[in-house]
């Protein structure tokens, strides 16, 4: 017999217990699936899986899974508090299967009817759907966390941000000890957020495609157009996200004018045509 | 819907006790209705039927506890166990001194009233002194991530023995129905 739970959103969210049952709600398998320890650079084949070890000993995991599971431990669940949550969690036999809820694709008023010969109609009910796949899975055995889709195990797991940032740390303090950037008012490698995180990986690979000469060239390009970034005649002087952000831009040669007006535009995302 | 029957059954059956010694007490006898004329049931076959009462409510409720809301408990994680038979002992004192001690009808009906509706509000243990005579014990446990819940089980509470068919009364209380062993 398995537990399901479901945790409320917010700072202050909740544990509920929901149910019991015999049926393994969530799959918990993970078999044909090599599994890799985790790298954000490092990109998935279809076979392949994620996974931390020594998961309840890191500083990201919740205290929902540290010790034993009692379901009695956790108030049942009001039907007011459907609206609220933020995951669903199966728990059996020391195997805790997470899912994000979705309001918008889990908690439907459908009408419905049964297949049979003489349906009957089902109307103005409120039900939750549960997924079968599992978006995070800990074997408390193996001590492992294991996911597929890093930004929902993070939705899950808050504080996984922090795995991000660690795990990135090394690129970003390349890109920000590069000569064309200078830190200014205590801006610092710590402070840069996953967006930018983000930004400067695909940056690094753009900038070292570049020979010497094509590095003036965007470093002059990016001076023309990211107007609000303070420089001095070796160096943009980066001190908040939002300077930082216009820089990897401008690396990236989003920025452009338009040919008939002369408009200075920053295209929203980029499609090579040919 | 079971959850609610069971729990208004129980509390009811608290508070019945304090109906029976009112009744016997004031002499009240049963009435019945036989082809349109009232008879009296005999004095001692009425009182008895008042505690035969709480009784068959009892049974009754036993009887629907198999469709409570299931759960586990990890019996390892237990940290705390106090035994919790006489914890209510001076609470249904009170109600027998109370009953005995209320003299005419109106004032039985309001404080009756007063204390169904205190007693639904805050009673947040659903403990029962018949279910003692059915063979349960209470016990008060505590366990690792500091949840203090009333257990009322037959088998005595062990750390590390598994607590079988675990139901849930209310977010507090739990009941097991596994039969007594041995």
């Amino acid at each position: 017999m398995g537990s399901l739970v479901a945790k409320t959103k917010g700072k202050k969210g909740i544990i509920y217990k929901i149910l019991r049952t015999n049926i393994q709600l969530i799959q918990d398998s993970i078999k044909g699936l090599s599994t890799i320890d985790f790298n954000p650079s490092y990109k998935l084949e279809d076979d392949e899986i994620y996974r931390i070890q020594n998961f309840s000993k890191t500083d990201y995991c919740s205290t929902f899974l540290t010790g034993s599971f009692s379901s009695t431990n956790y108030n049942q669940i009001k039907v007011s508090d459907y609206e609220k949550l933020d995951y669903l969690c199966f728990v059996k036999s020391n195997k805790y299967c997470f899912q994000k809820f979705s309001k918008a694709t889990q908690l439907l008023q459908k009408s419905f009817f049964e297949l049979s010969n003489q349906p009957q109609l089902v109307t103005k009910k409120k039900i939750i759907i549960v997924n079968n796949n599992f978006d995070a899975y800990y074997n408390k055995s193996k001590d492992c966390l294991y996911f597929v889709n890093f930004v929902k195990a993070k939705s899950i797991f808050k504080k996984l941000e922090n795995l991000y940032r660690e795990a990135t740390n090394k690129e970003v303090n390349q890109f920000l000890s590069k000569s064309f950037v200078e830190l200014k008012h205590n801006y610092s490698s710590e402070k840069v957020k996953t967006a930018n995180r983000k930004r400067i990986a695909i940056a690094m690979d753009t900038w070292k495609s570049f020979d010497k000469k094509e590095k003036i060239e965007i470093v002059a390009y990016i001076k023309k157009y990211c107007e609000n970034v303070p420089c001095t005649k070796k160096a943009f002087q980066v001190s908040t996200e939002e300077h930082l952000k216009q820089v990897l831009f401008g690396i990236e040669q989003r920025y452009y004018t338009t040919l008939i007006g002369k408009e200075k535009r920053l295209a929203n995302s980029i499609l090579q045509i040919d | 819907m079971v959850n609610f029957l069971f729990r208004v059954t129980l509390h009811f059956i608290s508070i019945s006790l304090f109906l029976s010694i009112y009744f016997i007490n004031q002499k009240i006898c049963f009435v019945y209705k036989i082809n349109e004329e009232f008879v009296f049931l005999e004095p001692y076959a009425s009182y008895f039927m008042y505690l035969l009462i709480p009784f068959l409510l009892t049974s009754i409720a036993l009887f629907i506890k198999k469709w409570l809301a299931k759960e586990a408990y990890d019996s390892n994680s237990i940290t705390k166990i106090e035994n919790a038979d006489d914890n209510f002992l001076p609470n249904y004192l009170s109600y027998i001194f109370v009953s005995l001690g209320v003299t005419d009808f109106i004032s039985f009906v309001i404080i009756f009233f007063i204390l169904l509706v205190f007693t639904w509000y805050l009673q947040k243990s659903y403990f029962n002194p018949l279910l003692l005579i059915f063979g349960y014990s209470f016990y008060y446990v505590t366990n690792d991530k500091n949840k203090r819940a009333l257990f009322i089980c037959k088998n005595p509470i062990v750390k590390g023995n598994k607590i079988k068919k675990i139901r849930r009364i209310n977010d507090n209380t739990f009941i097991s129905l596994e039969k007594k062993h041995g």
